[in-house]
């Protein structure tokens, strides 16, 4: 499901926690992390998994935000 | 000809159900689930790539969205995530170069490695090389992901041992085992051979890999009609005779529609959109092209197509799109389309510019050096033709099929 809003990340080597619509949620696992460009801007993608829920997460290199893109629930 | 004598160093890599198991990869809740990415997700979606689940079950590339949802109603079904790939391509790029730096990608999921007089295989035979690259790969690149070895004296029996144990497999064909390996494959198991080719071998009294390897090379010859007869000669034989990388040679991109599109007014945004990205690529490369070709492909599973070449060499879009229009017109499509693709060729350098009479050369490429520009800091199509945005939402950034051409593109990119 696309989301597309803007979250609070904890960070510490990787996502450990992310609040979204005041929610803390609790990330157990990055499955995948990958870059890509949108002309100069660089994002940083994190696929990352809590108990219950899978998101995709983008960090934004030029305005230092996350934005939570899409959640699957355990499918 | 005797087989090759001579020890396995090539060594070829394919990354298992690729798209379905990146997938996988970054979403756990997938993991151990029958998966496919498909062009999209609709019953008449092409299936890209099924997880070794799905593809356990007989869901396979090639099959539309319904035909997998008949064999498993619950098949999950992704549409393709292309950075995620590309971001594992270079991954697995970067811990290949470690090991030799004669290597080629040949497609997004394979790679093919030459480790002759390499320190890697001083220290370690192949197969333990091979062994530690797959760990490396769970550790560094994920825990999901599994990939094929094969190891041979050449590229085309490096695949072929590739392909004998699916997935997570390791062979090897050398001279003590080769007679071995040919006796329990198919001819059509051999990449390179299908129904046509396997035709033409049973004409010449030629029905198993064994008689194959066996046959003289003038009744190969005779088979093929052509050099290739000696091709296939070299090859069982275990000596090289696909070591030649061919250079781009031509720009082209192409979309497979969803809706059923048939007139010029209705694809034009679609062919704008196209030749936008083609011409983008084509500069980016620093270069200009003098013909161009347009291949419709319907629904009703005929096809049409033309090229043509141009007065001089171009570089604007526009000068690409006018010619690609005529193309359309002359096509005459009267049935919906299914596919797409135009693509450019008599690749130039750029810095051989020729004047024109009539017009400010100069000025022009000013414009599109200054669209280019805009376009590589905000992002591609940020500036372009009116007509082409008509096109977003058709053509959309997708991986090609087998290509590796534009991997040279995104991996320069990525540096």
């Amino acid at each position: 499901m696309v989301i597309d809003e803007k979250v609070k990340v904890g960070m510490s080597d990787s996502p450990k926690w992310v609040k979204w619509k005041n929610r803390v949620h609790q990330i157990d696992k990055v499955g995948l992390h990958y870059t890509f460009r949108e002309g100069r801007v660089l994002y940083h993608m994190f696929s990352v998994s809590t108990p219950t829920l899978a998101m995709k997460l983008r960090f934004d290199t030029e305005t230092l935000g996350w934005k939570l893109m899409e959640v699957e629930d355990g499918i | 000809m005797e087989f090759n004598p001579a020890p396995s160093t090539i060594m070829h890599i394919d990354l298992n159900s690729c798209f379905a198991s990146v997938e996988q990869q970054a979403n756990p809740f997938l993991r151990g689930k029958p998966v496919a990415v498909a062009a999209f997700n609709s019953p008449g979606g092409c299936i890209l790539a099924a997880s070794v689940e799905a593809k356990k079950l007989g869901i396979k590339t090639g099959l539309r969205v319904r035909e997998g949802r008949a064999i498993y109603p619950k098949l999950i079904v992704l549409t393709p995530d292309p950075w995620k790939y590309r971001n594992v391509h270079l991954k697995l790029r970067r811990l290949i170069s470690d090991y030799t730096a004669d290597f080629v990608p040949k497609s997004i999921d394979e790679f093919v490695l030459n480790m002759e007089n390499y320190p890697a295989l001083e220290d370690s035979p192949m197969k333990v090389v091979a062994q530690e690259i797959k760990k490396r790969i769970k550790s560094e690149v994920g825990e999901w992901l599994t990939v094929n070895i094969g190891i041979a004296p050449n590229r085309y029996l490096a695949k072929v041992a590739a392909g004998l144990r699916k997935p997570d497999g390791l062979d090897e064909i050398n001279k003590s085992n080769f007679l071995n390996v040919y006796s329990k494959l198919k001819l059509t198991d051999l990449t390179g051979i299908k129904e046509r080719n396997a035709a033409r071998l049973n004409g010449m009294g030629i029905y198993s890999v064994l008689d194959f390897y066996n046959a003289p090379v003038w009744r190969l010859k005779a088979a093929f009609h052509s050099i290739n007869g000696l091709y296939w000669h070299t090859r069982l034989s275990g000596f090289e005779a696909d070591d030649i990388e061919f250079g781009r040679r031509s720009y082209g991109n192409s979309v497979a529609l969803g809706k059923n599109l048939s007139t010029p007014s209705e694809l034009s945004p679609i062919l704008a959109r196209l030749t936008e990205k083609m011409c983008s690529r084509l500069r980016g490369a620093g270069y200009r092209a003098g013909g161009i070709h347009l291949m419709l492909a319907y629904k009703n599973g005929l096809w049409w197509h033309k090229g043509r070449l141009l007065p001089r060499s171009y570089f604007d879009s526009r000068d690409f799109y006018k010619a690609a229009f005529r193309l359309l017109i002359e096509a005459a499509p009267s049935s919906p389309v299914l596919n797409i693709a135009v693509s450019c060729f008599g690749l130039t350098k750029e810095d051989s510019l020729q004047l024109d009479l009539f017009e400010n050369i100069g000025r022009r490429e000013n414009l599109v050096r200054a669209m280019d520009s805009v376009n590589g800091r905000w992002g591609g199509f940020t500036v372009a033709s009116a007509r082409s945005f008509g096109g977003a939402k058709t053509v959309i950034d997708r991986i090609a099929f087998g290509g590796i051409k534009e991997l040279e593109e995104f991996t320069l990119n990525s540096g």
